[in-house]
């Protein structure tokens, strides 16, 4: 593949073989065999602010779309840097091989620093190390400008960082000054120069230049490198359309990507959802056929074992009453004796009238050996010349049925 | 292209769908759980109801006719033999003297009575131990018991729970 370097019209660099200068004029006597052909251009640089969606019409609001061909590459987010060739240049160019490519040279010679400095792509631990080293050495500057020689032609071209600011060709002159020019559009401070024309170099370092001379082939610094820009190569209507093409159906297999993905994992979600629902319903009838398993094992046992129970709560007076029919002094008489299950004993005796003297303190005393009334509690009434007492007993909370009773005091 | 745009909206509409009903289908897991944790609880208090209930002796309730039936059998007849006169009356509100047994716990049913009786004097304990005895070979629960000794005569009251299937 033959490859030219296009500065103007009237200065190309033949940048294969020998090398040498040629014009635009003679390029199709190098390529009398229509062969495949490689070029470089000094493209007009811009920086844009915008979004991939709205590059085409911030650009085509500032260069006329028919006239200009661009090229864009992004710097960071929401901004690119594009190289904006003429159409009419362009197809000159591709009429004269059988498959040309075009390349904007600026962005050969940035890749030609970076092959000669590796730092510049570095890695994170050696950016770590880099980092360090900044706290005891001045921090090198990532400003380059490189000085394309050819003869009384300059091709000047600045750089920071990735970032191309600006790519002139100055013919004649003073080359110091027309790069010094350069520096001050560029708002650069001190940056490296780097040239292939070793008498330059050595004039910039006489003047306090930090200039270099690069250990590259060729005369100038990005000719050896063109082919490896190839993929920022300008791009015919063909190649535009089967690149939107190669986008739209890599952004329609993202989207159905994703949507499968979402569906994947809506999927899994609603299974394991689904699968704790069920669990949970499972645990729900089970519990619910427990229960009525249960309810009827109680009925059951309800019918067969309740009217047991029913007998135990039955309160019964038969034994008090035939102990208070014996025990009672012949001063008083049984009224009444009342059991119930809540309120307990309670058994009511009068003084029968014109009896011997009596108090109180007989009556407990004549109980005193009583197995239900021992503990009673006697509260003695007056109803006119009647003299009554209530004998209570509380009801024995379960489990102290086999205390014995307590005398009162 | 198009249809992987179309498949595309389906999936995330098809997700959407799906997240819809798995949100639905949470709801229903919380509810099942609140109820599992009632339910778990009514079965607690079943299992212990029911050992509670076997630790008791077998004594197998009758039908609530055949109850009544033993209940004027051996109450009203028997004291009426040992010459007590003895009544039945239904107790509590809503029964308009008629005797009806109401569900009380599942499976048994419960009528509530009022046993009267009226003896003399000489021999009232042994007929008040007789219908004792006689009550508490009935499925029933005497409640409450009252006696009350006049000049010659002594009335009974009791209250008694009977109990039937």
């Amino acid at each position: 593949m033959k490859k030219f370097i296009v500065i103007s019209p009237d200065l190309v660099w033949v940048a294969h073989g020998e090398g040498g200068v040629t014009t635009l004029d003679d390029l199709p006597n190098h390529l009398q065999t229509k062969e495949d052909a490689l070029f470089a251009i000094l493209p007009q640089m811009q920086r844009v602010v915008a979004t991939e969606r709205t590059l085409d019409t911030v650009m085509a609001s500032t260069f006329s779309p028919v006239e200009n061909s661009f090229r864009a590459e992004p710097l960071e987010d929401n901004v690119f840097q594009v190289y904006v060739a003429r159409t009419e240049m362009l197809d000159r160019l591709r009429s004269l091989g059988r498959d040309v490519y075009i390349v904007p040279y600026p962005a050969a010679v940035r890749h030609a620093l970076s092959t000669l400095n590796p730092e510049a792509e570095s890695s994170l631990r050696e950016r770590t190390r880099v980092f360090l080293q900044a706290l005891t050495d001045t921090p090198k500057s990532n400003e380059k400008v490189v000085v394309d020689v050819l003869g009384q032609d300059y091709v000047i071209t600045a750089l920071r960082g990735k970032e191309i600011l600006a790519i002139r060709h100055v013919r004649g002159g003073e080359p110091v000054m027309e790069m010094q020019r350069t520096l001050a559009s560029a708002r650069m401070d001190n940056p490296g120069v780097l040239s292939r024309d070793q008498d330059f170099v050595l004039e910039l370092q006489s003047q306090g230049f930090e200039a270099e001379l690069p250990e590259l082939p060729g005369l100038m610094v990005g000719e050896s490198v063109l082919e490896k820009v190839t993929s920022l190569r300008y791009l015919t209507d063909i190649e535009v359309a089967r690149e939107r093409a190669r986008q739209n159906k890599r952004k329609a297999i993202t989207a159905f990507s994703v949507g499968l993905g979402c569906l994947a994992v809506a999927g899994g979600g609603y299974g394991w959802v689904h699968g704790q629902m069920v669990e949970a319903r499972n645990a729900n009838l089970a519990l619910a056929s427990n229960i009525e398993a249960k309810q009827q094992a109680v009925a059951s046992s309800y019918q067969e074992r309740y009217a047991s129970k029913a007998r135990a709560e039955s309160v019964s007076v038969r034994e008090e009453l035939f102990e208070l029919s014996t025990a009672l002094p012949p001063q008083v008489v049984l009224q009444s004796i009342e059991r119930d299950a809540q309120a307990g004993l309670v058994a009511t005796v009068e003084r029968r009238p014109g009896a011997a003297p009596f108090s109180r303190m007989d009556l407990k005393s004549a109980l005193a050996s009583s197995p239900f009334f021992a503990g009673a509690e006697i509260e003695e009434k007056f109803e006119g010349h009647l003299v009554r007492y209530v004998l209570t007993v509380k009801p024995q909370p379960p489990g102290a049925a086999a205390a014995p009773a307590q005398p009162s005091p | 292209m198009r249809s992987l745009y179309v498949f595309a909206v389906l999936f995330v509409l098809g997700s959407v769908g799906l997240l819809v009903l798995a949100d639905e289908e949470w709801s229903q897991k919380g509810q099942f759980e609140g109820n599992n944790v009632i339910l778990q609880q009514q079965l607690d208090e079943l299992t212990v109801e029911a050992a509670g209930l076997e630790r008791l002796e077998p004594f197998p309730l009758k039908f609530k006719q055949d109850t009544l039936s033993d209940l004027f059998t051996r109450a009203v007849e028997a004291g009426e033999v040992l010459g007590a006169g003895v009544r039945l009356e239904a107790r509590g509100f809503g029964n308009m003297g008629e005797m009806r047994f109401v569900e009380f716990k599942s499976g048994v049913q419960k009528c509530e009575v009022t046993v009267q009786a009226s003896m003399e004097k000489e021999g009232a304990a042994a007929i008040l131990t007789m219908l004792e005895e006689e009550l508490g070979e009935l499925p029933a629960s005497v409640r409450k018991t009252k006696v009350r000794v006049m000049d010659s005569v002594v009335s009974v009251s009791m209250d008694v729970d009977l109990f039937g299937r």
